[in-house]
């Protein structure tokens, strides 16, 4: 079951640092929906997936935090202490971080993580196979997961936290080493889950969030610059050219936009297949 | 200083082989992209450039060099090679050190300056007595291609080197290779970034599985959808609008 994630005037600054990572904060993501965060390096999107999942205060347990996060029924002064999976799963941005090592195929490192939740049973080997067929890994089952490319490994790291079957799934940079097919693949995962799994992802570059997501939050110096549907982005007036690629998406969609309003069938369908109608 | 693949076969377990009878070329001003679906060998292909792997098959020449006959330490004089996961190449305690053992290591004159300049190019400048491991990963990924600019190799090779980088990161790069073209060096890149190394790209690698798909100017490979999508591979989608709307040349979406 999907949960709602309501966060409050959330702040977040390390203690290194004079200027905050997250800032005053405040955004409430329906559950179910799936949610691109984008934004400059140092925006605080990795930050932020971080706390959701409760891994920030167990790797910088100074971290000075207040506000409110809420997550399904739920609450946290702050932020979560705990580590929140399996109800949170988080895919980190490092995907060779993410692979165990201590497990020598691909079957038995997705495997591992339904024996860590406790989890494993009759159906376990269903699911692990389920979802290497997902993500069109199968040839990948009874490789050594650390002898994977770069592409293979982001897909196996995507697989241990799938197979958990997560409530929220928090996903940091997913595609950064992903060719066109297997990020086709992602997306029909995700075009799945909408509805089931709440997702919130984060990309440097707007195309997949655009192509996928329900709403995009736009991050900038630790604030929401903008918390939109990518329909609702061109109109906005707002300046994004610190978001990649994006400043080109609203030229596109306003060209596009221009040629429909003149009677272009072809520019109409475009636009909505862009998601940006 | 030319960069020859002639026949080239590699596998890492002989009951699965990964590149079989590649050949291609090159060097100085050139810019090759090579690009291929996940796990068809691209990383790999990159350590056979400097002789970190030897071939099974074939030759792989650095100028009148065969790499299975010359130390890595000779043939890194010629050819830097970035990794993809920049972890498995950083050790230095400062950004500014590791940007400068290249230089060092190979007994280049002023390393320091060397460092110096590879840094400001890369936008580094101002984390140079950071901790590495401090910096966000596309910063880190950086760093590993200004530490090969820092080595002063006239042919540079970088594995995924946009991958997480944010719009500002990728203007520094493309700025970067600007200036490395200015400067004649050539550059070798794998990539899943078709919109933003395309239109520099002078030649193009397409790999699939144990074969070689495509193999030279990139226009052509661009008009070939059906070739494109054998090998996994996407336009960007301003490019695919352009074409269905016909209206190539009239307004370019990648610039």
């Amino acid at each position: 079951m999907a949960a709602r994630i309501d966060i409050s005037a959330l702040s977040l600054r390390f203690p290194e640092s004079a200027a905050p990572a997250v800032d005053s904060l405040t955004v409430s993501i329906p559950a179910g929906t799936c949610v691109g965060i984008v934004g400059p390096t140092g925006a605080g999107k990795t930050t932020l997936l971080h706390c959701l999942s409760g891994i920030l205060r167990k790797h910088h347990p100074d971290i000075v935090a207040s506000g409110n996060i809420r997550i399904g029924t739920e609450s946290f002064a702050g932020i979560p202490e705990d580590i929140l999976f399996p109800r949170v799963g988080l895919v980190l941005q490092d995907q060779f971080v993410q692979i165990s090592g201590v497990r020598d195929t691909v079957f038995e490192e997705i495997l591992f993580t339904l024996e860590n939740m406790g989890a494993a049973g009759a159906d376990s080997d269903r699911r692990v196979r389920s979802v290497l067929q997902s993500l069109g890994i199968e040839h990948l089952r009874d490789r050594k997961p650390t002898s994977l490319s770069g592409g293979e490994t982001q897909r196996v790291a995507l697989a241990t936290i799938l197979v958990a079957q997560p409530e929220v799934l928090l996903l940091d940079e997913p595609i950064t080493a992903l060719d066109a097919t297997a990020q086709g693949r992602l997306r029909s995962i995700l075009t799945g889950l909408k509805g089931q799994t709440t997702v919130l992802l984060s990309d440097s570059q707007i195309d997949f969030p655009l192509s996928v997501c329900d709403l995009i939050l736009v991050l900038d110096h630790g604030r929401a610059a903008a918390f939109l549907a990518p329909g609702e982005l061109p109109a906005s007036g707002q300046n994004f050219s610190n978001v990649g690629g994006l400043d080109r998406w609203l030229q596109l969609s306003e060209d596009l936009r221009e040629l429909s309003d003149k009677g272009s069938r072809v520019a109409a369908r475009i636009l909505k297949g862009l998601n940006l109608s | 200083m030319r960069l020859e693949f002639q026949n080239v076969s590699f596998e890492y377990e002989s009951s699965r082989p990964l590149l079989r009878n590649l050949s291609f070329q090159a060097g100085p001003s050139e810019f090759l992209l090579i690009v291929g679906q996940n796990g068809v060998g691209k990383s790999t292909l990159l350590k056979l450039c400097n002789g970190i792997l030897k071939p099974a098959a074939g030759r792989v020449l650095l100028g009148q060099m065969n790499t299975a006959e010359h130390r890595t330490s000779l043939l890194a004089r010629e050819i830097c090679v970035t990794f993809q996961n920049p972890a498995d190449q950083i050790f230095a305690p400062t950004v500014a050190q590791e940007v400068e053992f290249a230089p060092q290591n190979l007994k280049r004159a002023n390393p320091a300056g060397l460092a110096m300049q590879a840094m400001a190019l890369c936008g580094l400048d101002t984390v140079a007595t950071r901790h590495p491991y401090d910096l966000p990963p596309a910063q880190r990924k950086l760093l590993t291609v200004a530490s090969a600019v820092a080595s002063a190799a006239p042919l540079l090779a970088f594995d995924e080197p946009s991958a997480g980088l944010s719009q500002l990161e990728q203007k520094g790069l493309e700025k970067l290779l600007a200036s490395l073209r200015l400067e004649n060096r050539g550059l070798i890149v794998v990539s899943h970034d078709l919109s933003l190394f395309l239109r520099y790209a002078t030649k193009l690698l397409v790999l699939r599985q144990n074969e070689t798909l495509y193999y030279g100017e990139p226009q052509w490979l661009v008009a070939n959808e059906r070739v494109l999508r054998k090998a996994g591979l996407r336009l960007p989608i301003p490019d695919r609008v352009s074409r269905m709307l016909g209206r190539q040349g009239n307004r370019s979406y990648a610039e």
